[in-house]
This record gives C-alpha cells, structure tokens and sequence, in this order.
C-alpha cells in the first residue's frame, strides 16, 4: 500500500496521466472532445499563473484576467495583418503583463487580504474598460484572431499548430514548462522565500527575507504566465471580446485552482479538467450555467477547502498512517488561507 | 465653461455621489463587522432595482414597491449571513469566494428573468426644478433629499439606538462587546442585513437617474470599493464622503471628457489616496482596517 501511495503521488505518474490523456483526446477524440481539451488546458495554464501568486505567495489576485487580455489582445491586434509573427506578439504581450505586474505590485502587495484583491480587480477593471474604447481592439464588438503559431514538419507528417489538434499539443507544452518550471522553483532559494513569506512575515523578514521583493518576482512570473495562457486562449477561441475577461473569467478561475486544490502544483491542471470538463461538456442547466457554476463554486468552498488533490492525499495520508504535516493554526476554515497544499512533495 | 454649467455639473456629479454614498455605506457596514467585502453587493443591489421595477409596474404604487423590497431584502441580507457567510467567519478569505459565487447566481438570474437591455424604472415625480442658476431635474433631487433622509436614519440607528451601538461596539472590538453582553453573532446578522437594505435602497433609486442593465452590478461594485477604501474602510463617515467625492469627480471626467476617461480619473483617485494616505481620507480611531 505504501508504495503504491508514493508512486501514485510522484510526479512522474502525474505526467504520465497527463500524457495518455493528452495523446487520448488528440487520437480518439472527435472536434468537440479535442475542442474542450483545448480550453481545458488553456484554463489551466491560466490556473497556474492564479495558483503561483494565490497558492504560492498567498495573495489572492484578481488582476489575471486583465494579464490575459493583455496576451490575447496583444495577439490580436498585432497579428491581424500577419505583419508580425505569432511568437513575437506572445513575448510582447508578456513583456507588457510583466511591466504592468511590477507597478501593481509595488504599490499594492505590500496590501494584505481583501485590498490587495480590490485593487487587483481595479487593475483588471481598467485594462477592460481601456480595451473597450480602442478602436484597435474593436471596442465591445470584439475582434477576429487571425494569428498563426507555424506548423511543425518532420519529414512528409506535417501539424498546423493553429488546428485544434495542434494547439492541444501547443497548450500541453506550455503547461508541462510551466509546471516544471514551478517545480524547479519550489526548490530554489527565491521558490523557499517566497512560500516562507506566506506562511510566516515576520518570521522570514526577521531572517532577512525581503517581503515586497520576493512577492513582486512571483507576481512577475503569476503575469508572464497569465500573459501566455490569455495569448493561447484568444487562439483557441478565435474570437475575442474584452467581456470575455471580465468578472466572471475571475469566477471560473478561482473555481478552477480551488477545486483542483490551492498551492498544489498540479491542482489548476486537476480543477480545470473537472470543472470546465463539467460545465462544456455535459452543458449543465443550458441557460442557467453560469448560476450553477456559482452554486458549484460555494459548494466546492463550503465543503472541500482542499480541493481534490487535497482530499486525495489526506486519504493517502489515512492509508499510509502519516500523520498530517504541523500547522500552527489546525481550525478546518483557515485551510484556504493558511493551507500549505504540501506544494513542495506534490 | 460658465457658472451654472460648472454648478450643474457639481450637482449632477453629488446625486450619482449619494448613490454610491449608499453602496459604500452598506459595504462599510459589513466589511466594519464581519471582515468580509462583499463582492455581491452591486448584483443585490441590482436585484433589488428590478424587483422595484416589476412591483411597480405590478402594483401601481412606488412606495408599496420601495417597502416590499426594502423588507425582503432586509431578509435576504440576514438569511445570507446565516445560511452562508456565517460559515466563514475564520477565513474571510472563504467569505469573499462565497460572494463572487453568489455574483454569478443573480447576474444570471437577472439576465435570464428581465434579459439584456437597459430599463428606466418610470420615476414618482417629474418636471424641472430651478434653483437660481441650476436647472435640477426633480428626479435628481428626489434622489438627494432620499439619500439625506436615509443617511440621518442610519446615522441615528447607529448612534440612538442600543443596537446601533452594540453594532459599532462589536465593529470596534468583538471581544470586548460579547464580554457587555453583546451577541457578537446576532449583531453580525443584523449588520449584514442592513448592509443589504442599503444597497437595496440605492438600487431603488438608481434606476431614476441611470438605465439600469444585469452588467452594471461589476462597475457599482468597483465604485463601492473605491469609496469604501478612499473614506478609510471601516468608517461609515469615510464611506460617505468617498461616495460623494467619487461622484463629483466621475461628473467632471463625463462633461470634459468622456465616460472611459471619468473611470480612469476615479482609479486615479483610489491610488493617489492609496499612495498618499493608506488610512483613508477619514480615518477611524484603530486606523484602516484594511
């Protein structure tokens, strides 16, 4: 039993899962099935860059749905005439997410809590009432993305990047390099920071661990991220409004990294697949979709804090008699807020 | 610009300021006591505009309307805070997911029953109003006089009444007030269920000078936050003024320039505020709360 336990929780059979899957829905799997795995993966990615400043940093931002419609519109206007390669738009949306990521975060993490929120939803607000009055971008009728990410050819099999099956491929690639990348930095001293920063301020700035600093590098990486899956996700959709990047972006995606659990490294991946999965493909209640997902949101943070991955290593840990890692605070309903999702052995 | 434009223009921009005097108030009231901000609120208030608006229409009476959903709303508010939120007390952070969940129920909600397109609710009074050089509809001024009467009400709930005070004292400090014999937990409810009157309130009054349409909620919100944050969260006075100033400076953005650069100038207040004076424009006692 214990052996299977700590094979089920290695990451190499995360990945593996993750392949097959992958490789299942772009073999077997009809347009509509390789169309939802698309956006599956693009919510995601988005997750990710939501987890890495929420679940790593502890700092709930609601400033991702305006990085991403930084990285979608950036790829939309740029491309539209094919004067600019796809990649090239994708960096300079990043570059401007990122730019913006450093002036928010400046003047608002050293915030704690709800104004930090607060003024990351005005960030986001702002990005979309700017994108509505420019002209370039279409104002509200929104805009074709007209953008081509190149095909790849070995030999006589060619794939266009741009077709659903090519832009699975694309989205799994740039989850896998995200996620390796967060892994790499759960591990590194700035990674160590930013986590020992959550857990206990004071504590980590007494040993010299400066606050702002470290939390304004993982709002950085949170907005490059957010910057990439916004650029990928106006690729899937092929039309974009800036609606699409309003309040309920932000809905969904908190669903998304708490259902998969806050703070693991796979848990977007997780939450996405469930949540998105559940509200496209079974087109739950028609009309009513979006209450549902609201009704399923308070559900999900009522009634299992910990997400999934949560839930599932707690049973690991029952099965396996592992007692449950210290917590200074063991109230069930500070888990949001304090739950350390056991991030550094996923 | 001449005299009376600029007085019309200040007077327009204090009627919209005494809605969102209202919304931040009610949000005060409940981030002061029970640390949650409430993301709902704007969907609520919006609610409440199209209830008025469907009893209206139902019973012929304005004030029959205003009074059936003052009252429901009351319960709404309290059966909120018992059903839901009250299950958050340790992590606020659990509160605010409860709200943005409750944001998506009644936007859709809205949308499905009275669909898309923007409303005016026909208001009680009407006709023209002129105050020397400021031609003031009476709607605008209905909406004033309203906001004023409304503002001494709570204003004397808060500081006549025994539970006004046990309101502000649990604000203040929650130990201390259940040590007086104060239920920390009742005070919590009522807190919230006032809170929801308000936004009731100026979700009745608003549809008189705006139409109102299910994506307003997000932008009244926002505007909520801003006066909530630039009074110095946690003081109903702060909330207030904030509301006031928000409205007199989006009014000035509109008439020199446009809508978007009126919403810009109040992002730019909020930071300018944030940056120079992180307690608020009125700061309470204990200092921001945030």
């Amino acid at each position: 039993m214990k052996r299977l336990a700590v094979h089920f929780s290695s990451p190499i059979v995360a990945w593996l899962t993750f392949a097959l899957a992958v490789a299942a829905f772009c073999t077997f799997g009809d347009s509509l099935a390789v169309y939802v795995a698309a956006l599956i993966l693009a919510w995601a990615l988005w997750g990710t860059s939501l987890n890495i400043i929420w679940g790593y940093a502890g700092a709930l931002s609601l400033a991702q749905m305006g990085f991403a419609a930084i990285g979608a519109f950036s790829v939309a206007v740029l491309c539209k005439d094919e004067q600019i390669n796809f990649w090239l738009a994708v960096l300079v949306g990043m570059v401007l997410a990122v730019a913006l990521s450093v002036v928010v975060g400046y003047v608002t993490l050293n915030l704690r809590g709800f104004a930090f929120a607060v003024m990351t939803l005005i960030t986001s607000l702002l990005i979309v009432v700017l994108l509505t009055s420019w002209e370039p971008a279409g104002r509200t009728t929104g805009m074709v993305v007209a953008a081509s990410p190149g095909e790849i050819i070995i030999g006589s099999w060619s794939l266009d990047l741009g077709s659903d099956q090519g832009l699975v491929i694309l989205l799994a690639v740039a989850n896998t390099v995200t996620l390796v990348l967060c892994g790499w930095l759960e591990r590194t001293r700035a990674g160590r920071f930013v986590v020992a920063l959550r857990e206990d301020e004071p504590l980590a700035a007494s040993l010299g661990v400066h606050p702002l600093k470290y939390r304004v590098l993982a709002f950085m990486l949170s907005a490059a991220v957010a910057s990439l899956a916004g650029s990928l996700y106006a690729l899937t959709l092929k039309f974009i409004t800036p609606s699409l990047f309003s309040f309920h972006a932000s809905v969904t995606l908190i669903a998304c990294v708490v259902l998969g659990g806050l703070g693991y490294r796979f848990g977007p991946l997780v939450g996405a697949a469930v949540y998105i999965g559940l509200t496209q493909w079974l087109h739950v209640g028609g009309d009513y979709s979006d209450a549902l997902s609201g009704a399923l949101l308070i559900v999900i943070v009522l009634f299992a804090q910990m997400g999934i991955l949560g839930l599932l290593k707690q049973g690991i840990d029952k099965l396996t008699g592992k007692q449950p890692a210290h917590r200074h605070d063991e109230s069930p309903t500070d888990e949001l807020e304090t739950q350390t999702g056991a991030m550094t052995h996923d | 610009m001449s005299l009376d434009q600029v007085l019309t223009v200040i007077v327009n921009g204090l009627t919209t300021g005494s809605i969102y005097a209202l919304i931040g108030l009610g949000l005060t009231l409940i981030f002061g006591l029970l640390d949650i901000v409430n993301f709902a609120h704007g969907q609520l208030l919006l609610l409440a505009t199209y209830s008025t608006f469907a009893l209206y229409t139902a019973t012929g009476s304005y004030w029959l309307a205003v009074a059936c959903v003052a009252v429901a709303a009351t319960a709404i508010g309290a059966g909120l805070d018992v059903v839901l939120f009250a299950r958050a007390r340790a992590a606020p952070i659990t509160g605010l997911l409860i709200s943005v969940g409750l944001i998506a129920i009644v936007e859709n909600v809205l949308h499905e029953v009275w669909g898309p397109t923007p409303r005016d609710i026909p208001p009680p009074v009407s006709g023209v109003i002129e105050f020397g050089f400021v031609r003031l509809p009476a709607t605008r001024l209905f909406v004033m006089v309203a906001t004023i009467v409304i503002l001494i009400a709570i204003a004397l709930f808060l500081k006549r009444t025994k539970a006004g005070v046990a309101l502000r004292a649990a604000g203040e400090s929650p130990e201390a007030a259940s040590l007086m014999g104060v239920s920390v937990e009742r005070i919590r409810h009522l807190a919230f269920a006032v809170g929801t009157l308000l936004a009731a309130l100026a979700g009745a009054l608003i549809a008189m000078i705006l139409p109102v349409e299910p994506v307003l909620g997000d932008s009244l919100l926002v505007v909520g936050f801003i006066a909530l944050i630039v009074g110095g969260a946690g003081s109903p006075l702060g909330a207030v003024v904030g509301g006031l100033l928000i409205g007199v400076i989006e009014s000035i953005g509109i008439s020199l320039w446009s809508g978007t650069a009126a919403q810009v100038l109040t992002f730019g207040l909020l930071i300018v505020v944030f940056y120079f004076r992180p307690t608020g424009i009125v700061s309470t006692a204990q200092g921001s709360r945030l």
